[in-house]
């Protein structure tokens, strides 16, 4: 409202002043001719030009802020990354960083401020090197919240928006800190614009899901989403909810695409069925990917500490069919997420000038051409908001 | 002196369910799940590095704080296989800040000595008991392993030279001069984050942020200490607004002219009348009876743009004549009736030619 009230005063100003430019031009010519006062008339010209060029600017400015008055332009889009202790979450963040600047046929340029490329470059060398200790399956334990920014623009010109993933500590979710952290928790998904839940595929599917609940915490997450975008549903907030199975190297290099993705679908169905409501501005999809291809998961070797009571230890192996570092799918996600946040930033988009918004519907384009839909991947609902 | 302080470990244990967790660490106490409240308040802080190793002292109305991240540990992994790493925060009353400086520059002098000092009083925990943290560590073997450190320097406050903040790139040389440093002199009195060593912390975001005293961290360009606050001069912020102070002083420039040019006008210039626009008969300048110099000046250059032969440039010459004017007017105004009568007869002739 306030928008659209200074655009209103801001077009009155610029017609007063277009008003006093025509006065002004002629007074300039009734001193030229009629008075033949030529410094009078050069000085009432020119002020009758900048009274005219301000009148453009502020018209234009009119424009943009009638044009901003229909929607609440944001700066950032914000990624949360949202999963269990030891799941993989900086791993997949850190695979989604390697393929910055890799998607082919963008006009879009990404830059990492200076803490966020060191820490992932330091990740990414982390990654590759667990090729050769395949024993162990993700980085470093998240400890702390982090965020990771990266602008995002046109090649050669200002950042457009900036993408903001915020890395929070699995353990926020288990037992013994969920009631602490729970509001962190919920305000996370609540203020973000994509989430990314990333599945441990070993913890659901092996050991007849014995660990599932104590890794993932499948049930958990469905009930925080239902808290956390009960609001969602009733108004027009767009998220994009993305379900990733990590460490599924194992399933997808033997052809169990399906196996892989019906889990998913049985495990997050209380998520999926409750986002169900709003199919026409919450998307969610499912997106396995292969962080290393080269390891694959082996087996789960558990421990007594007493009482009965086991310690799990997943251990893996590399792979008998890839060989090496060979991370696959990792630009899905990433596709995923700038196509979203393209069609979120639409309207902003388009009040760039034209070879920008053009550029930006390109990659559009591009991004959605190269989105995956079969064969364990599936864009279960809203795929309308990441089609240009 | 008795040592009192308040101690705080963050680590987790081999289980999935034995996250990492802060517990604080008293006599004769079970671990008690508890995070400092400094440490609550650093969650706004999300731009500082706290995943890898990280020294950060703070000072506050409930005493001197110190937060150490990142120590590893010998032998202790999680259910992934991912080695499990100590967080250590300590609290003490601000007259026992010499012990906790002891610490510090053992830590920035040999940082792995100390960790695996530490390791060694925070065992992992064998119980069964999934709600405990996975870990053992005792009050009094911690607080006697600080003791340890203690070496009874006699400590000067800093001088008024010293007390500015400032901040280098975390290299093994700054940290043993930070450590040299804090053995001989004490911490600022200020409140407030007074020192962090860090390995990426952007460098601006420390700058948003009063007080800190002496930074260290990787992602600094200088490799020697340089003030982290720069002294903000009158010539300094001049300069920073260069452009703005040339338009404002060329806008005001152009205004006083105008304005000169009008009082000017306007106290020995009288235009001429609108119907003293010459006919085609009027081929002769007329005489001049009262020779206000302006006036003919003007007569006669009027004489000059209706020139029969050519009555197409009209406009054209009027401009130039108008001009000439102006210029001839000034020029007469400022040399006083003195040598405009040469002028005229001078302009009179080149008309005769």
């Amino acid at each position: 409202m306030v928008k659209k009230l200074i655009s209103i005063v801001l077009s009155l100003l610029a017609v007063i002043m277009t008003i006093f430019s025509l006065f002004a031009i002629v007074g300039s010519i009734v001193f030229i001719f009629a008075d033949e006062k030529f410094i009078e008339a050069i000085i009432v010209a020119i002020i009758s030009f900048a009274l005219f060029f301000t009148a453009k600017s502020l018209h234009a400015v009119s424009v943009r802020t009638w044009k901003e008055s229909r929607f609440i332009r944001k700066d950032s889009i914000k990624v949360t990354l949202m999963g269990g202790r030891g799941v993989g979450k900086t791993s997949l963040l850190t695979a989604m960083y390697e393929q910055f600047g890799k998607i082919p046929h963008l006009n879009l340029d990404f830059f990492a401020d200076s803490s966020t490329s060191q820490i992932l470059s330091n990740c990414l060398k982390e990654l590759q090197s667990q090729i050769g200790k395949p024993e162990t399956g993700t980085l470093a334990p998240t400890v702390e919240q982090r965020q990771y920014k990266f602008h995002v623009g046109p090649h050669g010109k200002r950042p457009i928006f900036d993408l903001v993933f915020r890395d929070f500590p699995g353990d926020f979710l288990e037992e013994k800190q969920i009631n602490d952290k729970i509001h962190n928790v919920i305000d996370f998904i609540k203020d973000s614009d994509a989430i990314v839940i990333a599945v441990d595929m070993p913890a659901l599917l092996e050991d007849d899901g014995r660990w599932r609940e104590t890794i993932n915490h499948c049930l958990l997450i469905n009930n925080l989403f239902q808290h956390g975008l009960n609001d969602n549903l009733s108004n027009d907030n767009r998220k994009l909810v993305l379900l990733v199975p990590i460490k599924c190297e194992k399933y997808l290099q033997n052809g169990q695409h399906q196996h892989l993705l019906q889990s998913i679908k049985n495990e997050y169905a209380g998520l999926i069925n409750h986002l169900g409501d709003a199919k026409e501005h919450i998307t969610v999809a499912v997106v396995p990917i292969q962080t290393l291809g080269g390891v694959v998961f082996d087996s789960i070797q558990a421990n007594q500490v007493g009482h009965g009571e086991t310690t799990p230890r997943f251990l893996y192996k590399k792979s008998p069919a890839v060989q090496g570092y060979s991370p696959c799918d990792t630009d899905q996600p990433l596709r995923h997420i700038l196509a979203f946040s393209i069609s979120l930033l639409a309207k902003q988009i388009d009040l760039e000038p034209k070879k920008v918004s053009k550029a930006f519907r390109e990659d559009q384009r591009t991004l959605y051409e190269g989105i995956k839909n079969k064969n364990g991947f599936e864009i279960l609902q809203g795929q309308n908001l990441l089609k240009p | 002196m008795n040592y009192k302080a308040e101690i705080f470990i963050k680590s987790a244990g081999t289980h999935p369910v034995q996250g990492y967790q802060w517990w604080q660490i008293e006599a004769n106490k079970p671990l008690i799940a508890n995070e400092p409240d400094f440490i609550k308040e650093l969650s706004s802080l999300d731009w500082l590095d706290r995943e890898a190793f990280l020294l950060l002292i703070l000072r506050n109305d409930r005493g001197l704080h110190l937060y150490v991240t990142g120590l590893a540990t010998q032998g202790r992994e999680d259910f992934q296989g991912r080695k499990i790493r100590n967080d250590l925060a300590i609290t003490v009353n601000p007259d026992q800040e010499s012990v906790l400086l002891d610490l510090v520059g053992a830590l920035l002098k040999d940082k792995e000595h100390v960790e695996k000092q530490l390791d060694q009083k925070v065992r992992p925990g064998k119980s069964a008991d999934l709600t405990k943290p996975g870990f053992n560590a005792d009050y009094n073997t911690i607080i006697q392993w600080v003791k340890s450190f203690s070496k009874s320097l006699s400590r000067i406050a800093p001088d008024k030279e010293l007390e500015n903040g400032r901040i280098a790139k975390n290299s093994e040389e700054n940290r043993k001069a930070l450590a040299d440093l804090l053995e001989r002199y004490t911490l600022p009195q200020q409140t407030g984050y007074l020192i962090a060593v860090t390995r990426f912390s952007d460098p601006a975001y420390f700058l948003e942020m009063p007080h800190w005293w002496r930074v260290l961290t990787d992602l600094e360009t200088s490799p020697d200490w340089r003030l982290l606050y720069p002294k903000k001069s009158l010539i300094g912020l001049l300069a920073k607004n260069l452009g703005m102070h040339i338009g404002i002083m060329t806008a005001v420039a152009i205004l006083l002219a105008v304005t000169g040019l009008k009082i000017l006008e306007n106290n020995g210039y009288e235009a001429s009348e609108p119907n003293s626009s010459p006919s085609l008969a009027d081929t002769e300048p007329p005489p001049v009876e009262s020779p206000s110099p302006t006036k003919a000046i003007t007569t006669y250059s009027l004489s000059i743009c209706v020139n029969p032969d050519n009555p197409d440039s009209a406009f054209e010459w009027t401009t130039v004549n108008h001009f000439s004017k102006y210029l001839i007017r000034r020029t007469s105004l400022s040399s006083k009736n003195g040598k405009l009568g040469n002028q005229t007869s001078a302009a009179q002739k080149q008309e005769q030619n």
